[in-house]
């Protein structure tokens, strides 16, 4: 992948990684300015439910706000894989924390992914009982097909 | 220094190479650890008004607003090195990495003032009116 760029090498594992970080990276740049623009300027300074409700309920402000979560956290994700492969050199160890790292990822990204795509209240306090079919009905009542 | 050299940290004589990636490296995690906390606190959206708007009153407490000041530190810093390293990477500007470190310090160091001003002005404005410093 992307072997287009001349300078990445083989386009093995290591080098796709370093290119993706330097994508996300400047698509965090963006998307960090916008988001520092919206929340901690055009509106004073202090962000209220009204406001972020009234945002959330744009699909434009959706899809932003999705791509810059996928986009954060894969770059979070890879940075602490970064640090732990230049920390950790024995296998075993390294397993289990590139693992640990990419499950908070994993976890982080549903936490996002579910409060960006449906405002429905009570939505994570059904999630915490486990009640999965709550849960469906839920998504399926914003209107999201599964 | 003796520990320092065993642990193989006095390889390299510390010049503007090695501060800018290691601070690069350090405020990346800070915002690591900033950004779990944050998607944490904004999920509390689904337990309704009440329950956020007293989540956000936490955390837009004066204590907060001067921790805020320290993360705007990290992420200007990491935007600006990261831009940095895109043009080190890939625009050839490996030659001009020294001067290109001092355009962040300079451009990230007036933004910082300015922000982190407007923050810290905010705060001794809650603070005047009574608010606490501490949430808790």
């Amino acid at each position: 992948m992307l072997k287009m760029l001349a300078r990445t090498g083989t386009g093995s594992g290591g080098s796709n990684a370093w290119v993706l970080q330097r994508i996300s990276g400047l698509l965090l740049v963006v998307a960090l300015f916008l988001h520092y623009l919206f929340l901690h300027f055009l509106n004073g300074g202090d962000v209220t439910w009204n406001e972020v409700t009234t945002r959330l309920a744009s699909p434009l402000f959706k899809t932003i706000d999705l791509i810059f979560l996928v986009s954060v956290l894969f770059h979070a994700g890879q940075g602490l894989v970064i640090n732990i492969h230049d920390y950790i050199h024995r296998p075993a160890p390294r397993v289990i924390l590139v693992s640990l790292a990419w499950l908070l990822m994993i976890v982080l990204l549903i936490t996002g992914t579910v409060t960006i795509v449906t405002l429905e209240p009570g939505f994570l306090q059904e999630m915490q009982m486990g009640q999965a079919a709550g849960v469906i009905d839920a998504i399926q009542s914003q209107g999201v097909a599964l | 220094m003796a520990s320092l050299r065993t642990r193989g940290y006095s390889h390299y004589r510390w010049r503007t190479g090695q501060i800018a990636w290691l601070l690069h490296r350090l405020t990346g995690l800070a915002l690591v650890l900033y950004v779990s906390m944050h998607i944490w606190v904004v999920s509390t959206l689904q337990l309704g008004e009440g329950t956020f708007e007293a989540t956000m009153a936490v955390v837009q407490a004066p204590l907060f607003r001067f921790l805020e000041v320290g993360l705007l530190f990290c992420v200007i810093y990491h935007a600006l090195n990261g831009l940095r390293l895109i043009a080190i990477d890939f625009f050839g500007a490996t030659e001009k990495h020294v001067p290109l470190f001092w355009a962040v310090i300079i451009l990230g160091g007036a933004a910082w003032i300015w922000g982190g001003s407007t923050m810290i002005g905010h705060a001794l404005h809650q603070l005047e009116h009574g608010q606490a410093f501490f949430p808790f």
